[in-house]
């Protein structure tokens, strides 16, 4: 029996190419994974409240005419949104239901494509709508709402900014 | 007649293989040389959760990893995989969350934990419907023994 002799480039590459398989072995074996679970829960955002500024209302408002709308938004967020809508949802009242049955009072439109900044848990600077809203004749004349202030409910719209 | 193979082909394939058979072996005792013959966890193990998320806010996520191993660990990279979302209006795209990968090198004791502060964050203009959604995240961690 005969045994064939390696030549000595042989061996080199032998040596060499041992090694770096068992170095990529090694690494392989000597790294660690791991895995795990967790979650992430979104919050959910707080409605917009109106501000009372009735205070700050002009007496513009007549039978047949229109007038100024003024709001201030509150924000209870803890960030930042900007309002881009308001509709009414009903009729103003005044608190007398003599004039609230003789009169409606309602916005003339919905104010659309607005941009109020209501900052994170506060309020807006206070918004003046001239003409918004108008007052129709009612069946009968009817002094008892000569200056009375309106209160509208309004639906409102934003996004986060 | 055939051809003898050449020994340039046949000599690495021998030592490559004696060294892989030498480290398995090595490695083999490494990990199940237990007296108690449990088999050693291999695996580290990772949680971690963060709640109130807000649009365009970004938040701390902390991910708690924990090893198990024998051995102190380095982790070098730390990978969260967010799946789709839901809450009570429904479905939330698994898109409207980022969380940044982590990327470092820190050391984790052998049988200890250790905490990973990851940015995530909701997008800006997520969903209605992602409100009081929930996600699951996967997290995938990259280590090398020390």
């Amino acid at each position: 029996m005969t045994f064939r002799k390696f030549s000595k480039r042989a061996i080199i590459t032998s040596l060499f190419l041992g090694i770096l398989l068992a170095g990529s072995v090694a690494f392989a074996w000597w790294t660690a994974g791991g895995s795990g679970t967790g979650y992430a829960k979104a919050a959910s955002a707080s409605p917009l409240t109106t501000v009372d500024v009735s205070a700050s209302t002009t007496a513009d408002l007549y039978p047949g005419g229109t007038g100024t709308l003024k709001i201030q938004i509150h924000n209870p967020n803890t960030y930042a949104v900007t309002v881009t809508d308001i509709a009414a949802t009903g009729n103003g009242t005044s608190g007398n239901p003599a004039c609230d049955a003789a009169n409606t009072v309602s916005m003339v439109a919905p104010l659309t494509g607005l941009s109020i900044s209501v900052p994170a848990g506060g309020n807006s600077t206070v918004q003046t709508y001239s003409n918004a809203v108008g007052m129709n004749y009612g069946a009968a004349a009817d002094n008892s709402c000569q200056g009375k202030t309106f209160s509208i409910p309004v639906t409102l719209t934003g996004v986060n900014s | 007649m055939a051809r003898p193979v050449r020994s340039t082909v046949i000599a690495p394939v021998i030592a490559g293989v004696l060294a892989v058979s030498a480290i398995a072996v090595a490695g083999t005792i490494g990990q199940h040389g237990s007296i108690t013959g449990q088999p050693a966890k291999r695996h580290l193990a990772i949680h971690g959760h963060v709640r109130h998320l807000m649009p365009g806010r970004p938040k701390i996520l902390r991910v708690h990893v924990r090893n198990p191993l024998g051995a102190s660990v380095a982790v070098y990279q730390l990978r969260a995989v967010v799946r789709t979302g839901r809450g009570r209006r429904g479905a939330c795209p698994a898109q409207v969350i980022h969380i940044r990968t982590w990327k470092g090198f820190r050391k984790v004791a052998a049988s200890s934990r250790r905490t990973f502060r990851l940015r995530i964050r909701l997008r800006k203009r997520a969903p209605d419907r992602c409100q009081g959604a929930r996600w699951t995240i996967h997290y995938h961690a990259r280590s090398v023994r020390l």
